[in-house]
């Protein structure tokens, strides 16, 4: 167990490490020079001179690499070019706000999403399980946009149950987490079920039934959290996708998360936020998959003692 | 019988008297306390006067600092504000200010001349890049504070508009002990001298601001001459139309700048909503060719163009109908707008702008695109990424495209977009500028403004130059006009642009706001304001 373990930590930390160097490779691939670039103010040779001087740029490239990748671990990746603030201060803003609304609506996928997966299998090719593959199917093609702007409609105007936008409660994570956890609960249900019925087939669940176990028990202690492994992985993977990708629900509720930050960073041309958000991103996503590694621990028996 | 009326009668009159007591909102005197949100469409950069000149910065920034001096937003004329009194010498170049006693910024230190001397300079310092720089200082060579309460102002030539550039909050004092402290990050901790105080900043998606309870110094075309009414002032960026509609309705937002025309237009009958228009000032949304790249130089190209853009349908499409068809670089409500040139802008005539086009040596290719010398009219239209802007110029782009242009569209938001078209990488573009007085012309125009202003069509002439100079020196009203009238008269016959769009902004509140206002640049103004219950 240890040794899946450490080898998990080595892989990740390389991981990081690529992502650092992609990141930091982008400042020079996009066409023509970085500081005119960033610079696109009337900028003078001289303000010219000392952007590139403070980023660095004219030294050789292992020498820059170097000196982002020493500063990045101390905490110092650039200030905005737009607002002059530090890049680590306006990521930090944020990044609690896409947490709470990431893992709101990862909350909302597994219990909507894996619910309706452990049924479907269990009451296969019943009206259910018809029924809600299809919805699943639904849930995977609206559109994010259209599906918040309609909750908004329905359930804030119209019934006035909830707040239409902002981040000043609970509350206000209800929509935008319904609206983001379509698509992960649409994919959970699917993996669910069919990662479900894979198990429901195997010995040991005949053996379970054949001891006169309860359905319940049967289905949810013993099949259930065999099932899970797969899905595990997956939900790693979408939570990765639910901390970066979340844009388009961003706008729609106004919600001040890194999505909105780094798409209009990019818009702006505002590079080190860009660096630093997807490095941030990447960390995240990295530090998620491991904590699945470790999660598969206790799940998978095999791995324990392998 | 007569019983049975007099007990109606009765009734009614004191049912009658009795609402008179019941229906505070109807009468009532301003209540203190209360919150607005205020939901822009898109955010804003700094709030620091000297370093921004993007619309929504000046707007928010008018609620944290007071101008030096105001114009009344019914007839124009200037008023005192922070500065209590003016002079101008009879040679038009030095400006005496005497400022108000007992002003106060809001960490508490004094504004004294020191103070505002401070402030100026820090737009003229050539480091802090400030945008407004060009646009409104002119010449200014000096400025002193000969005792506390006095400011000197020297110019090197007389400036006629420099009494509209005190008016700006461009020009407001700051404090320079917040200044000191912050440094460079001053934009994200402004400290002016205004009915209120920011408290929380966080960037591009709010500003909270709180009463300043020792504001005493309102400009007396306020009615409330002490604190604001108000106890919190936010205002958020929702980018989504749809959201920000949704959250006035529900009430989480009580004040709304720019939704949709067709929105307006609908909840202005809905008595729990109320309107508010004001013609903007200044110059007017317009398309921008870069004269000084091929094939934009030829004057022939550009009145071609101005003849294929149909501006009525713009209005109609994109602004539904809300605002009104420019004719000349100025909008109506501008003094010196010359009404007699009206008639003389380049109407909407596809067929004589193929015409123009083909008598320049242009003919069409095989795929319906012009081509002259080998080389197609093939040119990129800049935008921003605001959903309106981006109708706009699709809408641009086809009616183009019907007189053999191929325009291609490329949108970028608006930090950047301005930078590149004041640098010129632009093809064509579109720009609008808020602003007073006619000077604003000198601005769009002036071969100066290349750059380091915003003549972003690149546009270089030396008998415009000299109207525009000579307009600015002249003090005389009437002679000051006339002059203006002769640029305008230039400008649309050399069309460097094509104004299309008169911006009437709109406004949506609940019905509970009370005594809001648009100043007499259509920027809000919330001093006054008031929530009714």
């Amino acid at each position: 167990m240890l040794a899946f373990l450490e080898r998990r930590v080595l892989l990740s930390l390389l991981t990081v490490l690529g992502v650092s160097v992609g990141v930091f490779a982008m400042i020079h691939l996009v066409p023509g020079d970085p500081v005119t670039v960033m610079l696109s103010e009337f900028a003078s040779p001289a303000d010219q001179q000392a952007l590139r001087e403070e980023l660095g740029l004219n030294q050789p490239l292992y020498v820059q690499y170097w000196r982002y990748l020493s500063s990045a671990i101390r905490g110092d990746l650039g200030r905005s070019v737009r607002s002059n603030r530090p890049v680590v201060a306006e990521i930090a803003l944020r990044f609690p706000h896409t947490l709470r609304l990431a893992l709101t609506a990862l909350v909302i996928a597994v219990t909507i999403g894996g619910t309706v997966g452990v049924i479907s299998a269990v009451r296969r090719n019943t009206v259910f399980d018809h029924v809600a593959m299809v919805t699943v199917l639904a849930g995977l093609s609206i559109p994010s946009f259209w599906l918040g702007l309609m909750l908004i409609i329905v359930f804030a105007l119209r019934l006035e149950w909830v707040p239409v936008a902002g981040y000043e409660g609970w509350q206000y994570l209800i929509l935008p987490g319904l609206t983001l956890a379509a698509a992960p609960a649409a994919v959970l249900a699917r993996l669910t079920r069919s990662s479900m019925l894979e198990v429901l087939t195997q010995d040991f669940v005949r053996t379970a039934q054949a001891k006169g176990l309860h359905h319940t028990t049967v289905v949810l202690k013993h099949a259930l959290k065999n099932s899970l492994i797969p899905v595990v992985t997956v939900l790693g993977l979408q939570l990765g996708y639910l901390l970066g990708g979340a844009v388009i629900t961003e706008s729609v509720f106004a919600y001040p998360g890194v999505g909105r930050l780094v798409v209009d960073a990019i818009l702006a041309r505002d590079f080190p936020v860009v660096q630093g958000t997807v490095l941030a991103i990447a960390l995240g996503f990295v530090f998620l998959n491991l904590l699945v590694d470790v999660l598969y621990v206790y799940l998978d028996p095999r791995v324990r003692f392998a | 019988m007569k019983a049975s009326r007099i007990l109606v009668t009765f009734l009614a009159v004191s049912v009658v008297a009795l609402s008179m007591f019941v229906s505070p909102s109807v009468i009532g005197a301003p209540q203190r306390g209360g919150r607005v949100v205020v939901a822009l469409n898109a955010g804003w950069d700094l709030l620091d006067p000297a370093a921004t000149a993007f619309t929504f910065s000046r707007e928010i920034m008018g609620n944290i600092y007071d101008p030096l001096l105001i114009k009344d937003p019914e007839t124009g004329e200037v008023k005192p504000s922070l500065a209590t009194q003016w002079t101008i010498s009879q040679d038009g170049r030095t400006i005496i200010l005497k400022l108000r006693q007992g002003v106060k910024f809001h960490d508490g230190t004094p504004l004294t001349a020191e103070a505002v001397v401070f402030s100026i300079n820090r737009i003229r310092d050539p480091a802090l890049r400030s945008p407004m720089a060009a646009t409104i200082l002119g010449p200014v060579e000096r400025v002193e504070s000969p005792d506390q309460f006095t400011v000197q102002i020297s110019l090197r030539a007389p400036f006629a508009p420099f009494l509209d550039s005190l008016t700006e909050i461009s020009l407001a004092p700051v404090s320079p002990a917040a200044v000191q402290k912050y440094g460079k990050d001053f934009g994200q901790h402004p400290v002016g001298t205004g009915p209120f105080m920011v408290t929380e900043i966080v960037p591009n998606q709010r500003v909270v601001m709180v009463r300043n309870p020792d504001y005493r110094w309102a400009p007396k075309i306020f009615k409330n001459g002490g604190p604001a009414y108000l106890e919190e002032l936010v205002y958020t960026v929702v980018p989504e139309d749809a959201t920000r509609i949704a959250q006035l309705v529900r009430g989480e937002v009580q004040v709304l700048y720019n939704a949709p025309p067709r929105e307006v237009n609908r909840l202005q009958r809905n008595p729990n909503f109320r309107a508010y228009f004001k013609d903007q000032a200044g110059f007017p949304r317009s398309i921008i060719m870069n004269t000084s790249k091929w094939p934009f130089d030829d004057v022939r190209v550009r009145i071609a163009i101005a003849h294929a853009i149909n501006k009525g349908e713009i209005l109609k499409t994109v602004y539904e109908g809300i605002g009104g068809v420019a004719s000349l670089p100025l909008s109506p409500v501008t003094w010196g707008y010359a009404k007699s040139l009206e008639q003389t802008a380049y109407p909407y005539n596809p067929d004589r702008a193929r015409q123009l086009l083909a008598e320049a040596g242009w003919r069409p290719g095989s795929d319906g695109i012009l081509v002259k010398d080998g080389r197609p009219f093939r040119v990129r239209l800049w935008t921003t990424t605001v959903a309106q802007q981006l109708l706009d110029a699709q809408l641009q782009q086809s009616e183009l495209k019907a007189v053999g242009i191929d325009a291609q569209i490329n949108a970028i938001e608006q930090a950047p977009y301005l930078a590149a078209i004041r640098k010129g990488d632009h093809d064509l573009g579109g720009m609008l500028f808020v602003s007073a007085d006619p000077d604003v012309l000198f601005t769009i125009s002036h071969s100066s403004q290349i750059g380091a202003g915003w003549n972003t069509a690149f546009y270089k002439n030396a008998e415009l130059d000299r109207l525009l100079e000579e307009a600015r020196v002249t003090t005389d009203p009437a002679k000051r006009k006339e002059l203006y009238v002769r640029v305008e008269e230039h400008l649309n016959k050399n069309v460097p642009y094509i104004p299309y769009y008169v911006i009437k902004r709109a406004f949506l509140s609940t019905a509970k706001v009370q005594g809001f206002l648009l100043d007499v640049r259509a920027f809000e103004v919330f001093h006054d304001v008031w929530l009714s219950h």
